[in-house]
């Protein structure tokens, strides 16, 4: 049987770690232009994940990001440890936020984050656990 | 437009016969463009932005700058010199561009044209430019082609930041051409415009005779070439000057444009950045590309350290260069425009006709399934290696040699370190044969 071609990579992302904020989204939207995906999947996969990366390095303690394409899709998954969303419904609504004044003075917590996500992806999935943590998953077809 | 289509003029190339494998080249090379198969280094031409890098520490003078000499121009009737402002700078203080610009007319041109009154028309587009602009932030001002080609192929996504202005060299050769073919009754193909060039970037235009950005310019004299014999003509014949020294205007403001940083201090806005040096330059666009610079209004840009000043085919250092360009910016007045002649320029000549086109390396391969498992296979072999970049194996990184082995470019134990596992492994082998063919023997 012939291998299915995946190719897999994991990062760990820090909370608070503003100096290496983006450095994720850039590794990942340069191997998605190695391989040769389009401008629009290489740039909404990069919109998705600097908007994660974001909420990871402004909210969480610490998360792991995975990375897999395969010649059907883009699959990212986050698996947080932090305070965790008490009300997702209402993180997903267009401006909502719960960022800080001086987040805010950074130019961040404008509420776009998830809400930028689910629009620039094709499937959409966040489950969470107060004070424990979040797990986001998203896919971007590439058909 | 597929990558097929897409054709490299490069402005530099590798000589083999003079190649003598030092490594030099591969190791300062920000693109990592460079390889070095059987101790020759040659360049992947996708990947080069015509630096000049390379050709800056090269002793054996083996990468070659594609630019022209006195005997390529013997087919025109008519050729005009436009020197690059950074030519001012090259000579002693006392020494003003007025005088520079006859002795270049002396040792063998029929005309020469100075820009500096050009930048100024040039700086009142960008500054309208500027004004009226509410795309995506920040704006990217840069005369350098290398700064472009980098952009081009590594930064698509920021071509649209590009100030789609042409430079004053380029509206000058524009003007020129006009003027001199008006004027003088020459067809355009008889008029030689030739440019004397602080590096050799500027030729892949030049090469290029059609499409949207192509040159004015009909050849590119470096500096350097040229410098020998403009410094005699300038100590020896002092007195006998083609035109009274105030046949050319220079303008201060427009010396200016010439310095790092010059663009932005006419501006007077203080949100602005100025990079140079090409690694900085690669630096600031990452940063623009993590999305950090997001609310300055204008990032300078210039391959080389200290811009032009600090070209690869330039003399004089670039310090005292500067040193130079600022004592004539402050000697024609930083901020004076010169009365005389005026120029009404139709607006739309200022502009490139379209934005630049993106020119991204092909892919690691053509079909999406083999290009990721060939992705896959560069992690795995990367993971193999000893990640210390030393270059031995003739590719400039660990990461690059993982993509030429997965590429059928390199085999694997063209790394030193695998090869010496390799080595050991086959040693420990025959050494076990031995003693298994010993105890046979004395068993006997």
């Amino acid at each position: 049987m012939r291998k299915q071609a995946v190719y897999n990579q994991t990062f760990q992302i820090k909370g608070g770690d503003f100096i290496n904020a983006g450095t994720v989204s850039v590794q990942i939207k340069r191997i998605l232009k190695e391989i040769g995906l389009g401008p629009d999947v290489v740039y909404r996969a990069a919109i998705c994940c600097y908007e994660a990366e974001m909420n990871i390095i402004m909210y969480a303690r610490k998360a792991i990001l995975e990375f897999t394409v395969t010649p059907k899709e883009v699959m990212i998954q986050l698996i947080d440890e932090g305070p965790g969303i008490a009300d997702i419904e209402l993180a997903l609504k267009e401006g909502y936020s719960t960022a800080t004044p001086q987040m805010r003075e950074m130019g961040f917590g404008a509420g776009m984050g998830l809400p930028n996500i689910k629009k620039n992806s094709d499937e959409f999935e966040i489950t969470s656990e107060v004070s424990k943590g979040t797990t986001l998953k998203f896919k971007i077809n590439l058909n | 437009m597929s990558s097929a289509e897409v054709t490299y003029n490069h402005s530099i190339y590798f000589e083999p016969s003079k190649c003598t494998g030092e490594m030099a080249c591969l190791k300062v090379c920000p693109v990592e463009a460079i390889r070095i198969r059987n101790s020759k280094a040659h360049m992947i031409e996708e990947k080069c932005i015509d630096c000049g890098e390379c050709v800056k520490v090269c002793k054996e003078a083996a990468i070659v700058p594609l630019t022209n000499t006195f005997n390529d121009f013997s087919k025109f009737k008519y050729t005009v010199a436009i020197p690059s402002l950074a030519l001012y700078s090259q000579f002693d203080r006392n020494v003003m561009p007025q005088k520079i610009l006859s002795a270049l007319k002396r040792i063998g041109f029929d005309e020469v044209f100075d820009s500096t009154r050009l930048c100024i028309a040039v700086f009142k587009a960008i500054e309208k430019y500027i004004k009226n602009y509410t795309g995506r932030k920040p704006l990217v001002s840069s005369f350098c082609p290398t700064c472009i080609k980098l952009i081009q192929i590594r930064y698509p996504e920021l071509l649209g930041n590009i100030i789609p202005i042409i430079s004053p060299m380029e509206l000058a050769a524009k003007e020129v051409k006009q003027e001199v073919s008006s004027k003088l009754g020459y067809k355009n193909n008889d008029v030689g415009v030739i440019y004397i060039t602080p590096c050799p970037s500027k030729m892949s235009s030049i090469m290029q005779k059609e499409g949207k950005f192509y040159s004015d310019f009909d050849g590119a004299i470096p500096v350097s070439d040229i410098y020998n014999s403009l410094y005699a003509s300038i100590t020896q014949s002092s007195k006998s000057m083609g035109h009274s020294i105030d046949y050319y205007e220079i303008s201060g403001f427009g010396l200016n444009l010439a310095k790092v940083g010059g663009l932005t201090s006419l501006l007077g806005n203080d949100n602005c950045i100025s990079v140079s040096g090409i690694n900085d330059v690669l630096f600031i666009l990452e940063e623009i590309e993590r999305g950090k610079l997001h609310d300055i209004d204008l990032v300078e840009m210039n391959a080389c350290v200290e811009g032009c000043l600090g070209g690869s085919m330039m003399v004089e250092n670039m310090y005292m260069a500067w040193n130079k360009m600022t004592h004539l910016i402050k000697h024609f007045g930083e901020k004076k425009i010169p009365v005389g002649k005026k120029h009404s320029y139709n607006e739309s000549e200022f502009f490139y006709k379209s934005i630049y086109e993106p020119l991204p390396p092909k892919p690691i391969d053509a079909s999406l399934k083999k290009a990721i498992t060939k992705i896959t296979e560069r992690k795995e072999i990367y993971s193999k290696l000893p990640n210390i970049d030393c270059g031995a194996c003739g590719s400039p990184s660990c990461m690059t040699f993982a993509e030429d082995v997965v590429l059928g470019d390199a085999k694997l134990n063209d790394c030193i370190f695998i090869f010496n596992e390799e080595l050991k492994h086959k040693l420990k082998e025959k050494m076990l044969q031995i003693l298994e063919m010993q105890r046979k023997t004395e068993e006997r």
